[in-house]
């Protein structure tokens, strides 16, 4: 029995295994992507031309941090795919802390856990409340397992899990990664920018 | 194969007469009594849909029958059908024609549909929609109603809204729905046709009274309309005024007469200890009886459920609920 | 005992169990140490949610589904494990987390048809709540809850038996070994488990939204509604994930040969399905997530309650018609996702009870992809009297009604197919005739809801209820069992007793035609969807009694199936390799199938359906050369 389940494991080459692996990668994205779409369509029926006041400032760094991760990220590819150990590892380590950095930004600032006085919008605050938690939540919530994969697939390389002929770990890392990122970019002007401030009363 | 078509055909034929004398036939008794102008058109187009049904059943069921009937497989025969893998020019046309078919519904139904929805009216009522009863209120003749009274031939705007959950304002002979949405307002257009008593039947789960959310509806002659609304007006002595609200909106849960319903009797209730599910007691005096009418959540009589409904200044305005302290304030043992 | 205890089923039961606990001991212990009250009464709602969640983790962690990713995760080695277990008995690996497409593709339609007997038992309860006008023994909460969960798990056990057959389907009939991804498609199934027990535990604190959980009621409702809700989101994500591992098995391992328009007809229906389940899902997992976040951190998405501060801050209200969007923009195209495996499994049928190629092949495929599709565009139709402005409602006519096109082009397809073959009617051919009529009054019932005016008139009440029981019956329900049927012999290697096959059909299909007639009827005459009580001044009864018995008819001869197919696999005469004479590949090889399908690599050489013609449908390669 042994023998028949090494046939069948053979019997798919690595580059067959890689297009199905990509496959369903790419499958998954669309799929939440529809999530994703979701909530931006929530957005925009819920707050139709309006916003609630948000700390631009912040806003705008959380994007740059977040954007400069995903350049990082793309190093970290292509330096494995180079062999470049060192710098791979090396690159890993920064996005993560990019990322973290992100991740704090929003829970810590943005929900105002770091604040004394507190989160100018709480999540029972009507609408605003509930979509603006409602989608930096479920965007922190994927750039936190980002994170996890990261670390991950940075401990599978340290201890020399991909090769430059082998590292669809890392480029599926990486993958998701920039489609975190891409999600931010449309989260980004729904939140911070489209729309008047809402009068405040 | 000519010979087969001829006869499945003529299977088709029979059957299709006979679905469609059954509709021709039994349509008035498929569906209820039609009370709305707006209802013969819905009506219209669901008999239609029904000869539709007729034909395309008879249609393919009769092919299907046809075939399982002519084309059984003789015993002993272990040889194929014939090798047709399609025909273009079938199904090009079995694409059109029900394409054709549907586009001609649609458009029929646009045309009907913006002719139901047209907003010209000659009688606005509000309702709302509550767990689990209907208020009725007429703006311009100033009343608010429990029933729902409306004279015949008049088309009337009804705009609905919902106190809590979505509810759904259906009377089946008018046929048209439309949901009471908290939040939005909704507009049903309905000229009833006939007069006669009906029953509004909410048509949307909104909990554990749905089943008898409904209200009572009379379509009169407009002189009978107009007899009810001055009938209807409110007394200017607001115990009178009182008593008509209670008879309406409390007295399904609490008794005039000193026996136990849902909750509470009214009898005697003004100025007595009563003992809350918190453990304290309060005075039952003008201020709490406010209370409990707006947010009766707040304070539960013990030994009861809080199910009370609370009535804000949609349902009762501040002078209805002072007429119902002064009201209640009369009933002494 | 031991081998039963060492079960992924059992092992993961155990971790639900534990997880469960420990989620409620979280919430009671932060609430503790945050100084909130504590008391059973304030804390449930986030103690149920908290509990629903961790149950689910401690089912995955416990059941060893994830085991071999966690050691992958850790740079271990985790071969796949492959073919039966040594030293245990046959029945085990059945209850254990196993890559084999076939051993999971039996396990999810097992559970599909258990969950279709528990939700048919409830059926059968509240019907006979329902024969007389009156509350006799159901109170309404009760009541509310049994029908919810009766459509809830009625849909889940559609989506399980779809799985089922396309587990064990696809990698047969595209000639492939297993499915692309095996332990996803573990994964995917076992997850379902914890999350039928979560709906299962909402019985008992109960719910009363019925299963679309419309807010405003959802928000209020009563507390079982966050096991639901949580449930049908796990059941959704298992779908997404079946649904990328058939699109990636069928799209990618096709056998050489095997052209998109020389694939079974099957295999295109379900990829159309998958296309629905891939994308649409999401949707009405977001929506009910959003719930469980309005009831339990008061984020009112749904709600139109303004805080003082959100009123200061010149927030908008939330609104209910967005959960109504959401909710159907996925379970719009969820029926589809029930019925295309069903008209599936159907055109695949006909060709061989037909002796004769499928009509119109290529019309066939694409219109599985055209209902798909147009599918995507039609959700409001759910949402006539919704409040939703008028030209949307009017536009959503338009592309409700474009449906019935590509599903009739498969109808005549069908009458084509059949048209001068030479037709024999075994079980599985009767329930392919008695689902093509059945589908047939589902479907035609579909345009008068469609056309907004009538909907007006019809929606919420029994008409719909007649409407969607035909098209699920014609369209999955009916398939589905002749599907059982039809590749019993290949699964078990032994034939059912063709008698009670017979009794089945001859039992069922007339109760089912009296059953959705007379819900039909009582529509009509005003009847309501989702009442205890009726009036009886409607003069409904009559009605009401046909479909109660019709219902309770139904079930004895679903009893009847089930005895058959459990007999016969275990004591049924050996039955040969290719009963049906066949030309799909997974009748070429013998039955049951071998553990690993088919030995040698398959080639496409001729059509699948063409039984005149000499050369077969598929050859088996000489040499054992992989790609
Ligand atoms: C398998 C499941 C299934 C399928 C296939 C369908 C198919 C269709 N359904 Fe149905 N439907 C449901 C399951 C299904 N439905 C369920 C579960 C609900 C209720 C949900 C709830 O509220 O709980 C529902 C509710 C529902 C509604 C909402 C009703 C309401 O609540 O007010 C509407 C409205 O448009 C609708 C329409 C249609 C249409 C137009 C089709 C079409 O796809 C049908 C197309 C088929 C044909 C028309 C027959 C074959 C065609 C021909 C032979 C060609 C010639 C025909 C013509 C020219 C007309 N359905
Ligand atoms: C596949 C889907 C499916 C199936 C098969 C059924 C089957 C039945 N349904 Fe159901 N029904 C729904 C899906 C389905 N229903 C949905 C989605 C709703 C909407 C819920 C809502 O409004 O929220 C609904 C609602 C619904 C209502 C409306 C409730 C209301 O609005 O008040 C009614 C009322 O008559 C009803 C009746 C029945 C009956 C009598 C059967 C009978 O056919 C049942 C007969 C029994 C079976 C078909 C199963 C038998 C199987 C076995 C016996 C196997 C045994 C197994 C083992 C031993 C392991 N159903
Ligand atoms: C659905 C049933 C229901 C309706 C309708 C209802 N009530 Fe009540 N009411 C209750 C119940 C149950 C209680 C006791 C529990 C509580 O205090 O909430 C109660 C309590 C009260 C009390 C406090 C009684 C006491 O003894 O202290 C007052 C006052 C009252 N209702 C007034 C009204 C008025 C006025 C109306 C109509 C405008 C009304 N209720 C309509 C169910 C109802
Ligand atoms: Cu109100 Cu149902
Ligand atoms: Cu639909």
């Amino acid at each position: 029995m042994s023998q028949l389940a090494h046939v069948h494991q053979e019997e798919m080459s690595y580059a067959r295994r890689l297009r199905l692996n990509r496959w369903g990668l790419w499958m998954f994205l669309v799929s939440e992507s529809f999530m994703f779409a979701g909530l931006f369509a929530a957005r925009f029926y819920l707050w139709g031309n309006t916003r609630p006041e948000l700390d631009q400032t912040l806003g705008l760094v959380l994007t740059s941090i977040l954007l400069v991760s995903s350049f990082f990220m793309n190093r970290a590819e292509v330096a494995i795919s180079q062999g470049h150990r060192k710098e791979f590892l090396r690159s890993l380590l920064v996005t993560f802390f990019l990322g973290a950095a992100f991740l704090v930004g929003v829970v810590g600032f943005e929900w105002g856990l770091f604040l004394p006085e507190g989160p100018h919008i709480r999540p029972s605050d009507g609408a605003f409340g509930a979509v603006l938690y409602g989608m930096t939540g479920m965007h922190a919530f994927h750039v936190l397992t980002g994170l996890i994969f990261i670390l991950v697939v940075w401990n599978l390389g340290r201890k020399g899990g991909f090769s430059p002929e082998r590292y669809w770990g890392v480029e599926a890392c990486a993958v998701y990664w920039h489609f975190v990122d891409l999600v931010w970019v449309f989260f980004y002007p729904a939140l911070y920018l489209i729309g008047e401030v809402a009068k405040l009363h | 194969m000519k010979r087969h078509l001829v006869r499945a055909l003529v299977l088709i034929v029979v059957l299709a007469a006979g679905l469609g004398y059954l509709v021709y036939t039994g349509f008035e008794v498929f569906v209820p009594t039609l009370a709305s102008a707006e209802g013969e058109r819905i009506d219209q187009l669901l008999r239609l849909q029904f000869f539709l049904i007729a034909a395309i059943f008879s249609l393919v069921v009769g092919f299907a029958l046809y075939a399982v009937f002519a084309f059984r497989r003789r015993p002993g025969d272990e040889t194929a059908g014939p090798s047709i893998h399609g025909h273009s020019l079938l199904e090009i046309s079995w694409t059109l024609v029900p394409l054709l078919i549907v586009l001609g519904l649609s458009a029929m139904t646009t045309r009907d549909f913006f002719w139901i929805r047209r907003p010209d009216h000659d009688l606005l009522i509000r309702v709302t929609g509550q767990q689990f009863s209907w208020i009725f209120e007429y703006p311009e003749q100033g009343i608010k109603s429990g029933e729902l009274v409306v004279p015949e031939g008049k088309r009337i705007k009804f705009e609905i809204h919902s106190a809590d959950v979505v509810h759904s304002f259906w009377v089946p002979e008018w046929r048209v729905k439309e949901d009471a949405v908290p939040g939005l307002t909704t507009y049903a257009y309905i000229t009833p046709s006939r007069e006669g008593a009906f029953k509004v039947r909410c048509a949307e789960l909104c909990g554990a009274g749905h089943a008898n959310m409904l209200a009572p509806v009379r379509v009169v002659s407009q002189e009978e309309f107009e007899a009810w609304v001055a009938q209807q007006k409110p007394p200017a002595d607001p115990v009178e005024l009182g008593k008509r609200l209670v008879e309406q909106y409390c007295v399904a849960c609490h008794s005039l007469d000193g026996s136990k319903k849902v909750g509470p009797t009214f009898l005697g209730m003004f100025g007595r200890q009563t003992p809350l599910t918190d453990g304290t007691t309060v005075t039952v005096d003008e201020a709490y009886i406010q209370a409990s009418i707006r947010d009766p959540k707040a304070q539960v009589v013990e030994g009861f459920q809080p199910v009370m409904p609370a009535f804000g200044p949609d349902q009762l305005s501040d002078e209805e609920v002072a007429a119902i302290v002064a009201f209640l304030k009369t009933l002494k043992e | 005992m031991v081998h039963l205890m060492s079960t992924a089923l059992v092992r993961g039961l155990l971790g639900q169990a534990v997880g469960f606990l420990l989620g409620l001991v979280l919430v009671l212990a932060g609430r503790g140490l945050l100084g909130l009250d504590t008391s059973w009464e304030a804390a449930r709602q986030p103690a149920l949610v908290s509990a629903a969640l961790v149950s689910v983790l401690g089912f995955m962690l416990a059941s060893g589904m994830v085991e071999d990713w966690l050691k992958e995760m850790r740079g271990e080695p985790a071969p796949l494990r492959h073919g039966p277990p040594e030293g245990r008995p046959g029945w085990w690996r059945y209850l254990s987390v196993d890559y084999n497409h076939k051993v999971i593709g039996i396990q999810y339609g097992a559970t599909s048809i258990i969950l279709l007997g528990l939700a048919g038992l409830v059926a059968v309860i509240f019907r006979l709540e329902l024969t007389k006008p009156g509350i006799e023994f159901l109170d309404p909460n009760r009541f509310n809850t049994l029908i919810g969960w009766h459509g809830i798990v009625m849909i889940a056990a559609i989506l399980l038996g779809v799985g089922g057959m396309a587990n064990y389907l696809i990698p047969l009939m595209v000639g492939a070994r297993d499915m692309a991804f095996p332990r996803l498609n573990a994964f995917a199934f076992w997850i379902n488990v914890p999350a039928v027990v979560l709906v299962v535990l909402a019985l008992f604190w109960g719910w009363d939204t019925g299963w679309t959980g419309y807010p405003p009621l959802g928000v209020f409702s009563l507390a079982g509604i966050d096991l639901f809700y949580i449930g049908v989101f796990v059941v959704g994500l298992s779908s997404i994930l079946g649904a990328i591992n058939i699109i990636a098995t069928s799209l990618g391992m096709r056998a050489r040969g095997m052209t998109l328009f020389r694939m079974p007809i099957f295999v295109w229906a379900m990829l159309a399905t998958s296309l629905i389940a891939l994308t649409a899902t999401q949707l009405i997992g977001l929506s009910f997530l959003m719930v469980v976040l309005e009831r339990t951190f008061g984020m009112h998405f749904f709600t139109p309650i303004l805080t003082e501060h959100a009123k200061a801050i010149g927030s908008p209200p939330g609104n209910p018609l967005l959960f109504q969007h959401l909710f159907w923009f996925y379970s719009h195209p969820a029926v589809y996702i029930f019925v295309l495996p069903g008209l599936g499994i159907i055109s695949e049928l006909l060709p061989v009870f037909s002796r004769k190629p499928l009509f119109g092949y290529k019309w066939v495929a694409m219109a599985s992809m055209a209902i798909a599709l147009v599918g995507f565009l039609v959700w409001g139709h759910h949402m006539f009297t919704s409040g939703m402005s008028d030209i949307m409602r009017v536009t959503m006519m338009w592309t409700t009604l474009l449906v019935a096109v590509p599903t009739g082009i498969k109808f005549f397809n069908w009458l084509g197919t059949m048209w001068g073959g030479k037709l024999t009617f075994p079980t599985p051919m009767l329930f392919v005739l008695g689902a093509l009529s059945i589908f047939l009054i589902g479907g035609l019932s579909g345009p008068p809801n469609g056309t907004v005016t009538t909907d007006l008139f019809l929606h919420d009440t029994y008409w719909i209820v007649g409407h969607f029981h035909a098209t699920m019956f014609g369209g999955f329900l009916f398939p589905y069992i002749a599907a059982v049927y039809y590749w019993f012999p290949k699964v078990t290697g032994r034939m059912y007793n063709e008698r009670l096959g017979k009794l089945h059909f001859w039992l069922m299909t007339p109760a089912f035609w009296a059953m959705s007639l007379s819900q039909m009827m009582a529509g009509l005459w005003g009847m309501r969807r989702r009442i205890v009580d009726y009036d009886p001044a409607l003069g409904i009864e009559p009605f009401h009694l046909v479909t109660t018995v019709a219902g309770i008819v139904i079930f004895i001869a679903m009893l009847i199936f089930v005895g058959n197919i459990v007999w016969s696999a275990v004591k049924g005469p050996v039955a040969e390799a290719n009963p049906w004479k066949s030309r799909s590949p997974e009748f070429q090889v013998p039955s049951p199938v071998p553990e690993f399908n088919y030995d040698r690599p398959l080639v496409v050489v001729g059509d699948p359906y063409d039984y005149a013609r000499p050369e077969p449908y598929v050859v088996f390669a000489s040499s054992s050369a992989a790609d």
